[in-house]
């Protein structure tokens, strides 16, 4: 894995939502459903982000790859060149035009959480996996199939469904075509939106080996967007910790999980149930639920729930800070807090 | 309407419900479902059982049939319910569910949690209303009363001023918040079994810990017996003092939680304990999973329902259905691999 290649630069990144009312539909509030992210991700390796939900984790994902356009902030692609000889390239995606971004969108794809909705039901399975080459043009008729049927068999199907619809396959083999469709331009980039999340375990298994071989066979990089504590820890090397539109706490995966510095982190983690009677468990029950991002607390907006808070933290937002090494969290006391991580086996 | 006498099994004083043989069938435009297939299994007072599967194994519809709410094209095929309200013993399998019996039990004697709070709570009534309406059906008290009670029951699962919430709507309250109102309304009436149906399965994980928590506290205050479905293994550690491990509409394996977690003996509860990530294991190792998908109730055949993805199948799994047998005591487990006992053979014995 080369670490330290930056694949993806995400400066400042904001998408507000408006609220509209009224005949005149004025805006009456904003929703901050993405309030100033920064991230790196590099080549070949596969960045967590996770959160609850109404933490803008989705959100974020799509405004990186432009599904949505982002209301400030920079999205930078770093692609190298071909023969390694020239300079990389690099395209600012939250300015980049319709015929830019089409030519872009071979590089990143993304992978949905509903297996079900996210193909069409009237479309085969060929259809499907080979429409992004049908639309960026790239392979016609027998060549076509041919690639989908490479496509099919590399993410573990069968190449005679080809002809089959989506109805005839249960959850995970469509997780499957859906993996299958992100893979047909050859991407560098995978935005994973909650992709075994609708799975059940024993299905979900089966995708997340997919996507770590896949990865190690083709090189590619992840945003892997989850909730699930356990599944972010299982597949990701860095995790970046979501609340209220912000990134809370940023660190590589055995850092984040044994070290954590954010009380949020913390919480996020103990309330994860262990599948083990004999766990004795130090849950931290955060009171009342995550405030509407409409109008988010002053200060941190973690502050209600938080049980180290005091003035500061109602009255001035803390910053993303780099406490050691690689290690970024934004509490203002995060120094002087004692938190539990998880004990590795 | 039938009343069997006492008898094993339910006639144990702790014992809450029984299954017997219990199957329920859907008729598709394919054929016969079997959903549920010969179900045998026993609640006592005051025990937390946790039933887990994945979708499409009949703990759902188990649930619904224990509360007579099994709808067309889905029907009771065969089997008995057997629940002992004070000192009778009622069958609700044969119970008309439309009529008066069931409905006496139903909301009251067993009431149910379900995983979605937002389409099981009535959009048009007022959370506390709602609730004393509940309460009102079943118990001859005043409107006034009953209305006190639903704010009382409000404040006891921790809903802040539940006296304002009373009045509130369901699309008013968070997901969390309107899980707790479900929760006030199936304790309202000192159910002596609830049913939990995926509870915590569309919460987020902190505001999924405050209603385990919650739960928790409620049990042991009202002393209801909970049938608790999920299919996430860690809230069954969390939360279930038994577990039965479903496939297929079969019980698979069942037994203690602790035991079954420390000593899992049927391949798919193996497999499925293997195949979840876990916080504290090592980290980007191949996950085991179970090779293919759970088959339709339509293509099951002779043998055991696990046969076509078991990584020891044998022959005899593809002929025969392996009995749920004792296995050293606490512990039983339907397969092949650890007995020879086939289903025909103990119900012959």
């Amino acid at each position: 894995m080369q670490a330290e290649e930056v694949l993806l630069d995400v400066a400042d990144l904001r998408k507000l939502f408006p609220i509209r009312k009224g005949l005149l539909q004025r805006v009456v509030a904003e929703v901050k459903a993405v309030d100033g992210i920064d991230l790196r991700i590099h080549t070949g390796e596969t960045l967590g982000l996770v959160g609850e939900s109404g933490c803008g984790k989705t959100t974020t994902g799509r405004t990186i790859l432009r599904l949505l356009t982002p209301t400030e902030g920079k999205v930078t692609l770093r692609l190298p060149s071909e023969d390694g000889t020239t300079a990389a390239h690099e395209i600012d995606l939250a300015q980049a035009g319709p015929r830019e971004l089409k030519t872009l969108r071979q590089k990143m794809q993304i992978i949905f959480q509903d297996p079900y909705s996210s193909l069409d039901p009237r479309m085969t399975v060929s259809q499907i996996v080979g429409e992004p080459l049908k639309v960026q043009g790239i392979a016609h008729g027998q060549e076509r199939a041919d690639r989908v049927a490479d496509l099919l068999q590399s993410v573990g199907l069968e190449p005679t469904s080809m002809t089959r619809y989506p109805h005839e396959f249960s959850g995970g083999q469509r997780q499957r075509i859906g993996i299958a469709r992100a893979l047909a331009l050859n991407p560098k980039l995978i935005v994973a939106d909650e992709p075994v999340s609708a799975l059940d375990v024993s299905v979900q298994a089966q995708v997340l080996n997919l996507l770590q071989d896949l990865q190690a066979r083709l090189g590619l990089t992840y945003l892997f967007i989850s909730h699930d504590m356990a599944v972010i820890r299982h597949i990701c090397d860095r995790v970046a910790v979501m609340y209220l539109g912000k990134i809370v706490e940023l660190a590589e995966t055995d850092e984040l999980f044994g070290n954590p510095r954010h009380p949020y982190t913390e919480a996020l983690m103990s309330a994860v149930p262990v599948a083990d009677p004999g766990h004795v468990s130090r849950r931290i029950l955060l009171e009342g639920d995550v405030p509407s991002p409409v109008s988010p607390p002053s200060g941190c907006h973690f502050h209600p729930r938080c049980r180290f808070a005091t003035d500061i933290c109602k009255s001035e937002v803390p910053t993303l800070r780099t406490l050691n090494g690689n290690h970024a969290v934004r509490c203002h006391h995060a120094e002087k807090l004692t938190l539990q991580g998880v004990e590795s086996e | 309407m039938a009343i069997a006498k006492e008898e094993s099994g339910i006639g144990a004083n702790h014992a809450l419900l029984e299954l017997r043989d219990l199957s329920v069938d859907f008729e598709t435009e394919q054929g016969t479902a079997r959903v549920v297939d010969r179900l045998s299994y026993r609640i006592d007072r005051d025990e937390t059982v946790g039933i887990v599967g994945e979708s499409g194994c009949g703990k759902s519809v188990t649930a619904r049939a224990v509360m007579g709410l099994v709808e067309s094209p889905g029907r009771i095929a065969s089997g008995q319910i057997l629940y002992r309200h004070g000192d009778e013993v009622i069958d609700i399998a044969k119970l008309d569910p439309k009529g008066r019996q069931i409905r006496e039990l139903r909301g009251n004697a067993i009431s149910m949690i379900f995983q979605e709070p937002m389409t099981s709570l009535n959009p048009v009534f007022s959370i506390g209303d709602q609730i004393a309406e509940a309460i009102l059906l079943h118990q001859s008290i005043t409107r006034r009363d009953a209305a006190e009670k639903a704010v009382e029951m409000l404040d006891a699962v921790g809903i802040p001023l539940p006296r304002e919430r009373a009045r509130d709507f369901p699309h008013h309250l968070s997901g969390g918040m309107r899980q707790r109102a479900m929760i006030a309304m199936a304790m309202s009436c000192n159910p002596s079994l609830l049913i939990a149906d995926e509870p915590t399965t569309a919460l987020d994980v902190t505001i999924q810990a405050q209603v385990l928590d919650l739960m928790n506290k409620l049990r042991a205050e009202f002393q209801a017996a909970i049938m608790f479905i999920t299919h996430d293994l860690g809230v069954i550690a969390t939360m279930a003092d038994q577990i039965r491990v479903m496939y297929l509409g079969r019980v698979v394996e069942s037994g203690p939680v602790s035991t079954v977690f420390r000593q899992p003996l049927h391949p798919y509860t193996q497999g499925m304990m293997q195949s979840i990530p876990s916080l504290r294991g090592a980290r980007k190792r191949r996950l085991q999973s179970i090779a293919g998908n759970v088959p339709s109730p339509l293509e099951v055949g002779p043998g055991c329902g696990f046969a076509s993805r078991c990584p020891h199948v044998m022959d005899v799994c593809r002929k025969a259905k392996p009995a749920l047998v004792s296995e050293g005591g606490v512990q039983s487990v339907a397969c092949f691999q650890h007995h020879t006992h086939t289903e025909e053979a103990s119900h012959a014995g």
